[in-house]
């Protein structure tokens, strides 16, 4: 009775609070064993949701895993905190080799100790992060640099003189919203090249915490957007929701795009742009919404409809091979080896996942490649 | 059904028969019993009533649901083990149904050890582990086996990774070391040196240097340590800047229904197959009564704390029977 009790109990709560360490064991024992982790407590704002990237300290990690209850600790003030924030850094230098793994954290947190050349430091302080933080890191560390990155956009267009805008509309005639996702995307690049992000993206929306925090973080991203574009368009609920589909719809989109510079890609993120315009009835350029009200389930399942299904058609008309394998690896990802798992560029199969941790899991699509 | 760390004496005195379920029902261990006294306690107070209590509590301590006198405990648990010591793998399969060999396996997946001895061994670091109170070696050949050992011992030269088996209990020990023996041959214990065995009590680690392990664990073994915060200061003495505690031990589950039907089980049917397989009821109703006696999480996390660790936390395992709590020492 005991242990009946304790499945139905652990059932609800396996996949709510997996701790980073036994992934493998947690997924095989889940329904007998529940897990119940008190974690580090964070700054939240009052809506209980953490604080939106600008009100964050670029050196904060903006952990995000589990529940967070109180605790004595606070990870903000002590030494342990600081180094937290120098292996996350540095083990996103390692994610390119490694994943988005333990293998990356601890490799991380090896250079960290190099870096610093103090023996006397245990390696073990790694254990104080997981696959989930670094994953929420580096998407703050996006967010925070996205601000930065406009920001700076912002003030040398205002800076440049009517002469010289002329010639940047010529040169580069951008809507601000879509520059800022174009921005944002680019970030993603050295992890596209390394095949990393599909990893990365299936850590994020691994379990409904970290399905959470990477909404709460797109969120985010598209507020900063919005902020700096040039005319602070009040955009309502709907229209931001819209254009995160455009964002992940694009995002999906790049995944497989091996054009140069990733041009159709852009070319791509530009038809949706004026897919949204048309449904947001906005005129290109000017960020002014016309339809603040327009708050219809109607209008917004069509534009987040029309955005993804714009995505997942551009992922089966560029590689067909690849669209299919999205499911089998993210599916893979998610309830197995969440952080090795890959989908080659030209070869993927459901029984032929490689786990992607070794470079010979790549040699094929380099020789496909070549030839 | 578990292992002791505690000080080792050669002549241990009989022990009489424990307490009932019944008893576990009414009675809640009174918090001094539960810890011996700090120096504070005594440093500052001249009424002599007061001090006849620390006094008191100085001396006594628990043992299952007894108080005993504190220099009576350590050679009262080594009894225990002596005397299961023959049946103790079996019964812990009876008594768990086998889940505690997924509780290890969890525990050992918790420190990482595979992740960290990679990144050890491409950087040309070490990694010490003292595995404390670990004397039959379940932990440490877990933690061998994910580190690679075996198969970095096919090399020559000393391996950069090494587990350090700690136990008070000799007879824990032999038996660990002969099993090491029959899983890896020599290699591991007198080549690469990735696996060694020593006596030690917990509570005094006198052979060990400051700063000197990266990882400590102690697996079902600190309930029966006699001073459980002078073992938790110990091991961050020995830890390095950074380095982690972590410990396995029986807990306490949060629901009162669920506790109920767990004490249900537990100190009826788990003294009956100690009876049945190993002829030792009264050993087998001090383990179950131990585990009672010992912290809750939250209590553990609090001592922790106390202790000098940072971030203490705990991981519940099937919904709180046992518990993993994990600590690290502040960086200096």
């Amino acid at each position: 009775m005991q242990r009946l009790l304790t499945v139905a109990t652990s059932r609800r709560v396996a996949h709510r609070r997996l701790h980073d360490g036994d992934r493998l064991l947690a997924v095989r024992a889940s329904a007998l064993f529940q897990r119940e982790r008190v974690v580090y407590p964070t700054r939240v704002g009052n809506n209980g949701i953490r604080l939106f990237s600008s009100n964050v300290h670029p050196n904060s990690t903006g952990t995000s895993s589990g529940n967070y209850q109180s605790n004595q600790w606070d990870p903000n003030t002590t030494a342990l905190s600081n180094i937290r924030t120098a292996i996350l850094k540095s083990s996103l230098q390692e994610v390119h080799h490694h994943g988005w793994t333990e293998d990356a954290l601890a490799a991380g947190t090896a250079a960290v100790k190099q870096q610093h050349g103090d023996k006397k430091i245990s390696m073990s302080v790694v254990g104080l992060l997981s696959v989930d933080d670094l994953i929420a890191f580096c998407m703050d560390q996006w967010n925070i640099q996205l601000k930065q990155d406009l920001f700076e956009l912002r003030h040398q267009k205002q800076s440049t003189s009517e002469k010289d805008e002329e010639k940047e509309n010529i040169t580069s005639n951008k809507d601000p919203l879509e520059r800022g996702i174009q921005t944002r995307l680019q970030y993603l690049i050295p992890y596209l090249q390394s095949q990393r992000w599909h990893e990365g993206m299936a850590l994020g929306i691994r379990g409904p915490t970290n399905a959470l925090q990477t909404q709460r973080q797109l969120q985010e991203m598209i507020e900063i957007i919005i902020a700096t574009s040039n005319n602070h368009p009040e955009l309502g609920t709907t229209e931001k929701m819209a254009l995160g589909a455009v964002y992940v719809a694009t995002e999906l989109h790049l995944l497989t795009d091996t054009s140069p510079q990733y041009r159709d890609t852009w070319a791509f993120l530009s038809q949706r742009m004026n897919d949204w315009r048309r449904l947001t009835l906005l005129p290109a350029g000017t960020g002014t919404s016309n339809s603040s009200s327009s708050s219809d389930t109607l209008f917004v399942a069509t534009a987040v409809a029309s955005s993804l299904a714009g995505g997942l058609v551009s992922l089966i008309t560029t590689n067909p091979s690849q669209a299919f394998g999205l499911p089998a690896a993210v599916w893979s990802s998610l309830f197995h080896n969440p952080q090795a798992n890959s989908w080659g560029t030209n070869e993927v199969s459901l029984g032929a996942i490689k786990d992607g941790t070794h470079p010979s899991d790549y040699e094929s699509q380099k020789r496909g490649s070549k030839s | 059904m578990q292992r002791v760390a505690g000080k080792i004496l050669v002549n241990s005195r009989p022990w009489r028969p424990l307490g009932t379920c019944s008893r576990l029902l009414q009675l809640e261990p009174p918090r001094s019993s539960f810890s011996t006294a700090t120096p504070s306690d005594s440093s500052s107070n001249n009424n002599d009533t007061q001090q006849q209590q620390q006094q008191s509590q100085q001396q006594s301590t628990h043992f299952g649901f007894q108080d005993v006198r504190l220099e009576d405990k350590e050679h009262m648990v080594r009894g225990v083990f002596d005397s299961v010591a023959e049946s103790y793998d079996v019964m812990n399969d009876l008594m768990s149904a086998g889940i505690h060999r997924v509780w290890k396996d969890t525990f050992v997946a918790c420190t990482r050890v595979e992740s960290l001895a990679k990144a050890i061994r491409c950087n040309a670091e070490e990694l010490t582990i003292l595995d404390v109170a670990g004397g039959t070696g379940d932990i440490a050949f877990r933690m061998v086996d994910a580190m690679g050992c075996e198969e970095r011992a096919k090399s020559s030269g000393r391996d950069p990774v090494s587990v350090t088996v700690c136990d008070i209990n000799t007879e824990m020990l032999r038996v660990g070391q002969r099993r090491a023996r029959e899983r890896y041959g020599a290699a591991l214990l007198d080549e690469t040196q990735a696996l060694s065995f020593q006596e030690g009590n917990a509570q005094s680690l006198t052979q060990l240097e400051d700063n000197s392990f990266d990882l400590y664990t102690i697996a079902f073994g600190l309930r029966n340590v006699t001073d459980v915060d002078a073992a938790l200061r110990e091991a961050r003495r020995v830890l390095k800047p950074g380095g982690r505690f972590m410990c396995l031990e029986f807990s306490h589950l949060p629901h009162p229904v669920l506790q109920s039907l767990y004490d249900v089980y537990s100190f009826n049917v788990i003294p009956t197959l100690g009876e049945a397989v190993a002829n030792d009821r009264a050993s087998y109703q001090y383990l179950v009564e131990s585990i009672r006696k010992f912290s809750d999480q939250e209590t553990l996390v609090k001592r922790m704390t106390e202790a000098g660790m940072e971030g203490a936390r705990y991981t519940n395992l099937t919904g709180g029977i046992v518990a993993i709590h994990e600590g690290w020492k502040p960086l200096e």
